[in-house]
């Protein structure tokens, strides 16, 4: 079924975007030059090319450190996850060990190649390949194998599952799909590990993950949500309000900084952002229970700032040690909705008044990927507070569905050839840098080579 | 056996479409459901939300009856509806083709 409302929608838009934008009150900042990025317009064809996509997975995928997991995906020992990092063609196991540690190993069985794990999670300390039966404990180690005695001069130490590099940083579990890494994660993070140095991210929070497949290159994807320059005009009703204003119409960023390889944008919040009168059940809602308070875009309405009891008291203050970090709404900005952190190639971490987030964009072909994003929200207490998460979800999801059939429609443009470069604006800075990052690595022969210069 | 606490008996026509267990298939309901379905069981539902967040809030949420939780059930399908119908104004955003493919593929641990 195809919507069938469009045109008055549609009409509703564009009066909307022309009120809001006859008035423009914030200076143009120059956040583009000020990280010593380029200002002329960028090619595209990073964006559409086969040959570029190749280069992607072989020179970034498989050298540069992934983001992977949350720590607390895997929070006890014995816990595992599965990741498919598909441009790669990798399914990778990531384990909690007895030692607290994080290890990560190819889900291949050493005998002849079968997938060892299936389920996506679980608890487990051993694993069983379902092909002939090899046991392995959740360290890799091989520890049986049916008619062990007919193979020949067998070594099972020799036999174990194929460990990866792992490291956990700021409770982010990184992996390099490099049999040896070329750099270490430290000085892959470079300046970034003192930008973020004493983070306490809040433990113990619910996850939702959200997902879906594009018809874009990864890029095109991950540009969508590093801008705030098209929030007017694509997202009037679920965000336009809470991401630009009377003030500052376009929705200009409030700081952009640039790490080596990673970038930061924070984004304005309009302050005086309330519901409208309109919005009866999200009202009723915070009317019913405001203890819960916020949720991660930082949608509640300002009239509703509650003072938090109980369990939500402690975690609000869990969330009030997150914010307090100087990385964090680093201009203490009083009108400020969140804080982009995309941590090279592909993970955006974020941050907003009620808690934090991360997505990914995890390329398939170069005009297609898989989208994903993980929200972490407090336990909720109460019935209203529960139908707010759900809003809350359920209006993150009209907002990917705004941005997703536009992302599919640039793509499309990208691949008829019509333009060979594109023309950025201040805002769109963390795309530039982007765009400088991906060319500089896929021409560099080493990650060591394409980190040079970097911090 | 009813299927929703008394008061709110009223909403029984409803319980069958939209008492759904999860996120994801609530997500779904609305993304599938006519214009008219999607206003008919908001326009029922709403009137009745104050009162049944009341009755819900009295009451650890991780512990309600069979009746209590259906209720709730029917409370988060209108979240999704309030989406459509408040925010948007349109119960289907133009040019995008429905099913649409986004998935709550890991929901919250009540009803998620």
């Amino acid at each position: 079924m195809v919507a069938d409302s469009g045109t008055q929608f549609d009409d509703e838009k564009q009066n909307g975007v022309e009120l809001e934008m006859s008035d423009i009150a914030i200076e143009a900042n120059s956040f583009t030059e000020k990280n010593g990025l380029s200002t002329g317009p960028l090619p595209v064809d990073l964006y559409v090319s086969k040959e570029m996509f190749e280069l992607e997975r072989d020179r970034i995928f498989k050298k540069a450190w992934l983001l992977v997991a949350r720590e607390d995906e895997v929070a006890s020992p014995g816990d595992y996850m599965l990741r498919e990092i598909e441009v790669a063609k990798a399914s990778i196991v990531i384990c909690r060990q007895k030692d607290g540690s994080v290890r990560t190993f190819h889900n291949v069985c050493p005998h002849r190649g079968n997938r060892v794990v299936d389920k996506e999670s679980g608890h487990a300390t051993r694993f069983v390949c379902g092909y002939h039966m090899w046991t392995f404990k959740n360290d890799g180690q091989l520890i049986g194998v049916p008619d062990e005695k007919n193979f020949f001069s067998f070594d099972k130490q020799k036999c174990g599952l194929v460990e990866i590099a792992t490291e956990v940083w700021n409770g982010w579990v990184f992996v390099n799909l490099a049999r040896e890494p070329e750099i270490g994660l430290k000085e892959f993070l470079g300046d970034l590990d003192g930008f973020m140095d004493g983070i306490e991210y809040p433990t113990g929070f619910d996850q939702v993950r959200i997902s879906t497949e594009l018809d874009c290159n990864w890029k095109t994807a991950s540009d969508a949500f590093s801008e705030t320059y098209h929030v007017p005009a694509i997202h009037p009703r679920t965000i336009g309000e809470t991401f630009a204003s009377k003030q500052n119409p376009f929705a200009h960023l409030l700081d952009v900084q640039t790490f080596g390889p990673h970038r930061f944008a924070s984004l304005y919040g309009n302050p005086d952002y309330e519901l409208d009168n309109g919005q009866i059940v999200e009202a009723l809602s915070f009317a019913v229970d405001d203890s819960g308070g916020k949720t991660p875009f930082g949608f509640t309405p300002s009239k509703n700032k509650a003072d938090n009891v109980g369990k939500q008291q402690a975690d609000a203050s869990q969330i009030d040690k997150l914010l307090s970090h100087s990385s964090i709404n680093p201009t203490r900005s009083n009108g400020w909705a969140m804080d982009i952190l995309h941590v090279f190639p592909n993970t955006h971490l974020s941050a907003g008044a009620g808690g934090f987030w991360y997505l990914q964009f995890w390329p398939r072909t170069e005009s297609t990927c898989f989208y994903e994003g993980r929200f972490y929200m407090p336990r909720a207490q109460s019935a209203a507070v529960r139908l707010q998460q759900e809003i809350y979800i359920a209006r993150v999801v009209e907002i990917w569905l705004e941005d997703l059939q536009n992302v599919a429609k640039v793509q499309k443009g990208l691949e008829s050839g019509a333009i060979s470069e594109m023309h950025l604006q201040d805002s769109e800075a963390l795309l530039r840098h982007g765009v400088e990052q991906v060319l500089k690595w896929t021409s560099s022969e080493t990650a060591a080579e394409a980190l040079e210069g970097a911090n | 056996m009813p299927n929703l606490p008394q008061e709110f008996e009223v909403l029984e026509p409803w319980v069958a479409d939209w008492a759904l267990d999860t996120t994801d298939q609530r997500l779904q309901k609305r993304g599938t459901s006519t214009p008219d379905e999607i206003r008919a069981f908001h326009g029922a539902m709403t009137p009745m939300a104050e009162a049944a967040l009341t009755y819900l809030n009295s009451r650890d949420i991780y512990s309600l009856s069979e009746q209590d939780e259906t209720l709730l059930k029917l409370i988060l399908s209108l979240g999704h509806t309030a989406m459509a119908v408040e925010v948007q104004r349109t119960t289907h955003q133009p040019g995008i083709r429905y099913p649409h493919n986004i998935h709550v593929t890991h929901g919250l641990p009540l009803l998620g």
